[in-house]
């Protein structure tokens, strides 16, 4: 058999192997997605949308050592008191608390522009070290404190940027 | 002669009457209250305590390494502490129920009451149920019990000391036994008998006399313990029962056999004989004290959760998956509301739990036996307790009200073994470097509160149940005093669907409401039933496990869930609470009616002890001042501070009552609460879509629609008005802007 009389052959091969190739491909993919469903079954109970917001206060993930360190530390900071909440910062513009029973820091915004002040209101608690991100599951919250300033900020975020 | 002899005879027989009768007076024995002291027993009812999550409160963590080829490790005996509050514990197992049937007869005001005066309006208080349902005739039988019993066995119970006036409330006050000593005891007359002689005697008195005492009652907390995801895994599937470690707490309740009592008099009454769940009613039969540690009460015959399932593993293997997983997670355990933080630390050997206490007018209003003084020196060193004073306490010497119990969950064997906790929450890690497994084996212990009375109170209150463990003669579904006549339109709101199949024909047929339901009921039995893979993508189609899913649907019966993962709600006395409210104001009241009184159109079997306000009394609302609290608010209302004109709010408060009305929606509520006014309760928004503006903590009118429709009150008012008025939208959160923002909101136009 010469190299003439087999090349037919040798293309078929080929493509019986690519076919071959994709196919498996394909069986595999399907297989993941199959899995990645299977894992959806079990998942744990979906979360609630509020618990976005008001993150349950227990089985959250636990901070970084450090960052755990320096929510102590902020807590530990105040002396200001309005009821079982403590003041953390309170100015003309906005105020900080940390709820212990939420177990959650909320910024109270005052006054427009609220946009600016929920960005000092984060670089408050940057200046401490923490990091963007780590706002989010501190948790730190920001709301308008003054129902209308709804009107000047109708798309607020109670969360912080990037969470 | 004759007449002489007639004569001695005559006198003969009246010295020997009159000396019987001397000798039935001498009999009784003056009040010797001593509350508390030697309770009587009886069979309990197990009431397995689980977190909010239906997971063992307590759970001790170890870690340890090696192969499953390897010899069974010891996992050391572990310390782990409990917390109990005597004076919440007992405000579920309130005097609600007997108080609401006959009664405050317990109550110093009404046994010193002017009755011939009061007003129409009052006499109807004065006089409940019991009395105007049941023939005087058994009455007068049941009341002679009672004189009977509070001078014999029952002159050490604290109600032989209550003292009575005549009913036109006049006359040096007395008890029942200074009246026995002047009048004997009591023989009240036929109906169109002669009243005369009675009417100086007793009569004066009789309407106030009670028809049942109030003893106390052995109960028990014992601990059970499970050792393993493996070993919680066959509990939750019905093929095991968690064994009890040798630790338990003895402790003494009060009024529930008052409860049972009086509810098992009405139940025979009103209810026909032959759908009566229970048909003996020895109760109150006249010598129903045990001597402490016997069980020779006539309702002894209640199941015992675990001797059930010796005797009957299959049908208890529902039950178990319906206790543990559904039926009473938040029977006892929502977290304490003052000390959130440290409730159900799930890794934590260390947990605080309390009883679900529903809002601070409810605290501790019933009366309470403090922890007794025996277990005291039975646990010496295991437990510490601290004082608690109010005046519902019984016990006023004993000082063992809050107390913190440690003890010792037995060693454990353990064998290693991969595939504990399944593929996704494996209990071992396979440590590549040393080829060991790495492993962190969980032992949970599972409270377990043993109540006594409580199928007695179920069963001639609202229904029998035959699966939760009511008495052997029942026959499921039976009704209840509350439930005896429920319409069937209001039967089905306490009832919701019956079955998956019948929800599923209604959902296909275009029902939303069923199909609402057939998703709630996905979300329980998705951890419970365990349904097949790729049964969770439509729930719709699930339908490997039919049985599984009407066990779910079946626990819809009063005092029980719907949807514990999501609404925990809870059984109990507390659920013949909602019953008899949600009936009475669906009978006996217009929709208007009962829309303006903010009163719910859904069955919220919450627990309550009746004497405090119910839940649908709105907290009062002090008017509005000028104080900024420190400059906390900026008034810029046409009111002032009409929010917290004490200046006494902040988030724990806001969360606790939260906590106390509707727990599964609180994460729901604060973001409504933070989004709509950044937990400002003196918030105000002139340029809201009402035109009266928005006011408070959640941003609502001034009573546009309806009287619930009050954003522009104190705080505790504010929350009031909101949770009620979501009920009247179906819990749809649909008013918030808000919650329709952050997908909170569900079903709205």
């Amino acid at each position: 058999m010469n190299l003439t009389e087999s090349r037919p052959k040798i293309i078929i091969a080929i493509v019986v192997g690519i076919v071959l190739i994709l196919g498996l491909g394909i069986l595999a993919l399907t297989s993941l997605r199959r899995q990645s469903q299977t894992v959806q079954t079990f998942s744990p109970q979906q979360q609630k949308a509020s618990d976005k917001i008001i993150p349950p206060t227990t089985g959250r993930s636990p901070l970084p050592k450090t960052a755990a360190d320096i929510k102590t530390e902020i807590i530990n900071s105040s002396t200001v008191s309005q009821g079982t909440d403590k003041i953390l910062y309170d100015s003309q513009n906005f105020r900080i608390i940390y709820s212990p029973s939420l177990d959650l820091f909320i910024t109270q915004i005052f006054k427009d522009p609220a946009g600016a002040y929920s960005q000092a209101a984060q670089k408050w608690f940057l200046d401490k070290g923490l990091s963007q991100q780590e706002l989010c599951t501190l948790p730190l919250r920001l709301a308008l404190f003054n129902p209308e300033l709804k009107q000047t900020n109708p798309n607020f975020s109670l969360l912080p940027q990037d969470c | 002669m004759k007449t002489v002899i007639k004569l001695f005879v005559v006198l003969l027989l009246t010295l020997i009457t009159y000396n019987l009768s001397l000798i039935t007076i001498f009999a009784a024995s003056p009040p010797n209250p001593q509350p508390c002291k030697n309770p009587a027993s009886t069979d309990l009812v197990n009431n397995y305590m689980l977190d909010a999550s239906g997971k063992p409160p307590i759970v001790l963590q170890y870690q340890v390494s090696g192969n499953p080829e390897d010899p069974p490790i010891t996992l050391p005996a572990k310390q782990f502490t409990f917390k109990v509050n005597f004076s919440q514990l007992q405000a579920i197992f309130g005097a609600s129920n007997s108080n609401y049937l006959e009664g405050h007869t317990q109550s110093q005001e009404h046994q010193q009451e002017d009755i011939m005066s009061m007003g129409s309006q009052n006499f109807n208080e004065y006089f409940r149920g019991l009395q105007k349902t049941v023939p005087k005739v058994l009455l007068d039988e049941q009341k002679v019990g009672y004189v009977n019993f509070i001078t014999g066995d029952g002159h050490t119970l604290p109600e032989s000391a209550n003292t009575y006036t005549d009913i036109d409330g006049q006359g040096n006050p007395k008890t029942i036994y200074d009246l026995v000593q002047e009048f004997g005891i009591p023989n009240p007359p036929e109906s169109g008998g002669d009243q005369t002689g009675w009417n100086n005697v007793w009569g004066k008195y009789w309407a106030k006399i009670p028809t049942a005492w109030n003893q106390f009652y052995k109960a028990k907390i014992t601990f059970h313990q499970v050792n393993g995801e493996n070993d919680l895994d066959k509990i939750k599937s019905g093929a095991d029962c968690p064994p009890a470690i040798p630790e338990y707490v003895n402790f003494v309740m009060p009024d529930f056999y008052r409860t049972t009592a009086i509810g098992d008099q009405m139940n025979r009454n009103l209810v026909p004989l032959a759908v009566q769940s229970y048909q003996q009613h020895h109760i109150l039969n006249p010598t129903p004290t045990q001597a402490p540690g016997t069980t020779q009460n006539p309702l002894s015959d209640f199941f015992s959760y675990c001797w059930k399932l010796i005797t009957s593993p299959a049908s208890v293997a529902k039950d178990i998956k319906k206790t543990i997983s559904l039926n009473l997670p938040n029977l006892l355990s929502l977290p304490n509301p003052l000390n959130p933080s440290a409730a159900f630390a799930t890794n934590d050997s260390s947990v605080t739990i309390c009883v679900k206490i529903l809002n601070s007018s409810k605290n501790g209003q019933a009366p309470y036996c403090p922890l007794p003084i025996e277990e005291i020196s039975r646990l010496a060193g295991k437990v510490s307790c601290s004082n608690i004073n109010d005046n519902l306490k019984l016990e006023k010497d004993n000082p063992n009200v809050d107390c913190t119990f440690t003890f010792t969950s037995p060693a454990v064997v353990y064998k290693i073994d991969p595939k504990e906790g399944g593929a996704l929450f494996p209990v071992c890690v396979k440590n590549e470097q040393n080829k060991n497994y790495d492993c962190k084996p969980k032992v949970y212990i599972i409270p377990n509160f043993q109540i006594p009375w409580l199928s007695a109170i179920w069963n001639n209150t609202l229904t029998s149940d035959k699966d939760r463990n009511i008495p052997y003669q029942d026959t499921s579904g039976r009704p209840g005093i509350y439930t005896l006549f429920t319409p069937k339109a209001i039967s089905e709101k306490l009832f919701p669907l019956s079955t998956f199949e019948e929800l599923n024909r209604k959902c296909t047929a275009g029902d939303t409401e069923a199909c609402v339901r057939l998703d709630e009921i996905w979300q329980e039995i998705k951890d419970i039933c365990n349904p097949q893979p790729g049964s969770a993508l439509d729930p719709k189609d699930f339908t490997n496990d039919i049985n599984c899913e009407n066990s779910v649907i079946d626990s819809a019966l009063p005092g029980s869930t719907n949807n514990q993962a999501t609404n925990p709600k809870e059984q109990f006395v507390g659920a013949t609470e909602c019953s008899k409210y949600f009936i009475s104001n669906n009978a006996f009241k217009n929709t208007a009616l009962r829309e303006s009184m903010g009163l719910s159109q859904n069955c919220d079997l919450t627990s309550s002890t009746g004497s405090g306000n119910s839940s649908n009394t709105p907290p009062e609302n002090q008017p509005p001042n000028n104080n900024n609290c420190n400059s906390t608010y900026n008034l810029n209302n046409p009111l002032g501070n009409f929010g917290d004109p004490n200046c006494d709010f902040d988030t724990q408060k806001l969360r606790d009552q939260i906590m106390a009305t509707d727990p599964a929606n609180l994460s729901n509520w604060l973001a409504i609460a933070l989004g709509e006014s950044g937990f400002n309760p003196n918030a105000y928004n002139p340029h809201a879509v009402d035109a009266a503006g928005a006011w408070g903590l959640f941003q609502m009118g001034r009573g546009k629609n309806g009287e619930l429709d009050h954003g522009d009150v104190n705080w505790t008012l504010q929350i009031f008005n909101a949770l009620n008025y979501n009920k009247t939208i179906s819990d749809s959160f649909c008013y918030w802007d808000i919650a329709r923002q952050l997908g909170i909101a569900k079903n709205c136009v």
